[in-house]
């Protein structure tokens, strides 16, 4: 039996309402009650995007269905402690449901929903409850604009009595509610779920200047790099750092591989700003990859090395925090500050327009093309001359020009057809996740190598740590072994006929 | 899904107020889905909850089962119970039932579609035994016996324990409870202790005589949802509490 819901267009409605139904039903009798909770999501909207939003009340972490408003799991709390990652709730189905969709990323709270509810209980001449009418009244703490929502709840048994109320709704031209309350009263209250993404999408021209067009794509990854400070700062999880780093890099990326748009101090000035924020961001982030790494580790070693495993990630995790800590204190410091002011100038001025720069005015379109062919070609160059003999170090070089490629094709995706720039992206992605699991590897095993030399095998402890970390160097070096006899066929692929004829034809 | 009848040969010992309390109680507080079938053709579970049956509803689409069965219930004011309400023209269940292969396990068959959708079935059962209470039996995982601790109560349960021995019906399903208990009088005091004595499998809980009980039928609910902390209640309360001790002990085919 499923409820019907409508929105009620203002207060006043209420009145009308009950007074309509009071003539069809024997009699009406009223209860009210209220109650407020927490709405949450991640930064990202992941539940949003699954179709879900989380609500935490007092003694409750609830998740409900955007569309319909209800509950799809609930998990009661023993203690008021805050729950903001899918690993930290007891072992359940919400945590099973939730693990694959947030992954690493936080909870965070939207804002307190206070809800008003009066339901109305509509009797028959036995006084039985045959339907229940709930007036509902939804404020958001930080917002002015509260949502007036109506349901009808059949009883099992009654349906003409809900069907009676219905028609009685319909009658007064109640428009029925296509989503939850709680989502309509944040999209009324200034959020915009579902918004945020750090991918790079801009529309361009082909004939706009090649420096407009590098100062808007600057301009998304500026505010994507704003958009996530907060968050590193106050460390919420992860992923703000890793969508500030990846911004930074694109940043970095765009303006080495557009030289002759913008003028030689401006880009010097703006790519050394980039670069110390990289660096000064970089082992935080190092550290970040492997804690997130802490169940697969544990997965690799015999029972007997799992307590060895634990104490590397919990070394790893002291070091994470100082290497937080001496973060946070660069980013406070005057210099941080100049470096946003300089970015921040940079993409509102509007000077950019008569560039001195030799390619400032060139059309963007024509230089994209060359650019993009010019990194497809040496890829391509570079690919072939690789064996099952080439150092390891021949495909990280690979990999950077892949990763350039593939900025390139992202900032400037606008200017080529849709689908043939979708299958494009698609096909060097099989490319980079390879290259890139296969450096992965390496850093792993290298890092493991180096933590394995700096350990003295004092106590038993201390082996039980050796033992565990030669455990996985050796898990590790198996597979990197494997990822790199993947290589060939992978590469094959992206140098196929077809492909090759679609980048002659979009870029040559 | 666990079947739970309240049985009784004899009438007006107590068999609809507990039917009612304890499946609001498997509802409400074990928050179970529970649906509280009443097959007593007086209706007085019906009765209690202020439901009718449809219009359309009888003893034969009853033993038709299937969908006809499922359009019938209709739901309580209380959250996680249902009804199946009783009409007049179960007084001929007995009759119509002969009409029917497996005559005996019919009311089994017919509440196995609910598997799934309700945790808990509640059989509040007319008082008499006939091929319907022997249906009953087959259905229900568990029969709870309530008795007024007279003479004549020991005499029909043993009849009852007898017939379950001819019939190879599973006695273990039989839990007879101390129901209308009033500890002033003496004779209810001296059977209880020749109940005890003659090995009765009595459960701990019982119902005393309450006229709070009494009065549930001016205020049509369950004593225990308005008024919970009486004495009445309190027993209701104690005796489910017994009862899914015993529900959990019973293995799922019985002994």
């Amino acid at each position: 039996m499923t409820e019907h819901r409508y929105i009620l267009p203002e207060p006043n409605a209420r009145d009308a309402l009950v007074k309509n139904l009071a003539d069809r039903f024997a009699r009406i009798r009223e209860t009210s009650s209220a109650d407020s909770f927490e709405v949450m999501d991640t930064f990202d909207w992941r539940l949003f995007k699954t179709g879900w939003l989380m609500l935490r009340s007092a003694d409750a972490y609830r998740t409900i269905d955007i569309h319909t408003g209800q509950s799809v799991d609930t998990q009661a709390l023993k203690s008021g402690k805050r729950i903001a990652f899918a690993w930290d709730f007891p072992e359940s189905d919400m945590a099973a449901a939730l693990g694959p969709v947030i992954e690493m990323r936080a909870l965070i709270p939207l804002g307190t929903v206070a809800c008003q509810h009066v339901q109305h209980e509509l009797l028959n001449r036995e006084e039985k409850i045959v339907a229940r009418l709930v007036l509902e009244t939804y404020r958001l703490d930080a917002g002015e604009h509260a949502v007036e929502h109506c349901r009808i709840l059949p009883v099992r048994g009654y349906a003409k009595a809900a069907k009676l109320a219905v028609a009685c709704l319909q009658k007064m031209g109640l428009e029925p509610a296509r989503q939850s309350p709680v989502l309509t009263l944040l999209e009324k209250n200034g959020f915009s779920p579902g918004t945020y993404s750090s991918k790079v999408d801009i529309d361009l021209q082909p004939d706009i200047p090649a420096a407009e067009a590098v100062r808007r794509i600057m301009e998304q990854l500026v505010t994507v790099i704003h958009q996530n400070l907060p968050g590193v700062r106050e460390d919420v999880d992860s992923e703000f750092l890793h969508d500030f780093r990846v911004s930074v890099r694109r940043a970095r990326s765009l303006l080495g591989q557009t030289k002759g748009v913008l003028d030689q101090e401006t880009t010097a000035d703006l790519a050394a700003r980039l670069k110390d924020m990289g660096d000064s961001t970089g082992n935080l982030r190092d550290l970040d990859v492997y804690l997130l790494k802490k169940t697969e580790y544990t997965g690799m070693v015999a029972d007997v090395l799992k307590p060895g495993v634990a104490q590397l990630f919990s070394a790893l995790a002291r070091k994470r925090r100082y290497a937080k800590d001496r973060m946070i204190k660069r980013m406070a410091t005057d210099a941080f500050a100049a470096d946003m002011e300089v970015l921040d100038a940079f993409v509102r001025s509007d000077r950019l327009a008569e560039s001195e720069a030799p390619a400032g005015n060139r059309p963007i379109g024509e230089m994209a093309r060359a650019v993009i062919h010019k990194r497809y070609c040496r890829i391509v160059k570079k690919g072939r001359k690789i064996t099952a003999a080439t150092p390891d170090e021949e495909l990280h070089r690979l990999r950077i020009d892949c990763k350039k490629l593939r900025y390139l094709l992202e900032f400037f995706n606008s200017l080529f057809p849709k689908d043939q720039m979708k299958i494009l992206i698609k096909q060097l992605k099989q490319l980079q996740e390879n290259l890139g699991d296969f450096n992965d590897l390496s850093v792993q095993q290298e890092f493991l190598v180096d933590y394995l030399q700096g350990i003295t095998p004092k106590s038993p402890r201390k082996i039980l740590l050796a033992a565990a970390i030669g455990g996985l160097i050796t898990r590790l070096g198996i597979e990197h072994q494997r990822v790199r006899s993947q290589f060939l066929s992978v590469f094959a692929r992206f140098d196929d006929v077809e492909n090759r004829n679609r980048f002659q034809t979009l870029f040559a | 899904m666990k079947t739970i009848a309240l049985y009784s040969i004899k009438g007006g010992v107590g068999k609809t107020a507990a039917s009612v309390n304890l499946a609001y109680l498997a509802a409400s507080r074990s928050q179970k889905p529970t649906l509280l079938c009443d097959l007593d053709p007086q209706g007085a579970s019906s009765f209690y909850f202020r439901i009718q049956p449809k219009h359309k509803h009888n003893s034969l689409r009853l033993l038709k089962g299937g969908k006809r069965i499922a359009k019938a219930i209709r739901g309580t004011d209380f959250p996680g119970l249902d009804l199946l309400p009783a009409d007049l023209s179960y007084r001929n269940l007995d009759i119509e039932l002969n009409g029917f292969s497996h005559s005996r396990r019919r009311l089994k068959r017919l509440l196995s579609r609910f598997d799934g959708e309700y945790s808990y079935i509640f059989l509040d059962c007319p008082p008499n035994i006939t091929l319907v209470s022997e249906n009953i039996f087959e259905a229900a995982d568990i029969i709870l016996l309530p008795m007024i601790p007279t003479t004549l109560s020991m005499l029909t349960y043993r009849k009852l324990f007898s017939f379950f021995e001819e019939s190879r019906l599973d006695t273990g399903k039989l839990h007879p409870f101390l129901s209308m208990v009033e500890t002033r009088k003496r004779m209810h005091r001296d059977t209880i202790r020749e109940m005890m004595a003659a090995g009765v499998n009595l459960m701990n809980a019982f119902i005393p005589y309450n006229a709070e009980v009494e009065q549930m039928g001016s205020h049509r609910m369950p004593l225990v949802h308005y008024r919970p902390g009486c004495t009445g209640a309190r027993a209701f309360a104690n005796l489910w509490r017994d009862v899914k001790t015993r529900l959990h002990k019973e293995t799922p085919h019985g002994n």
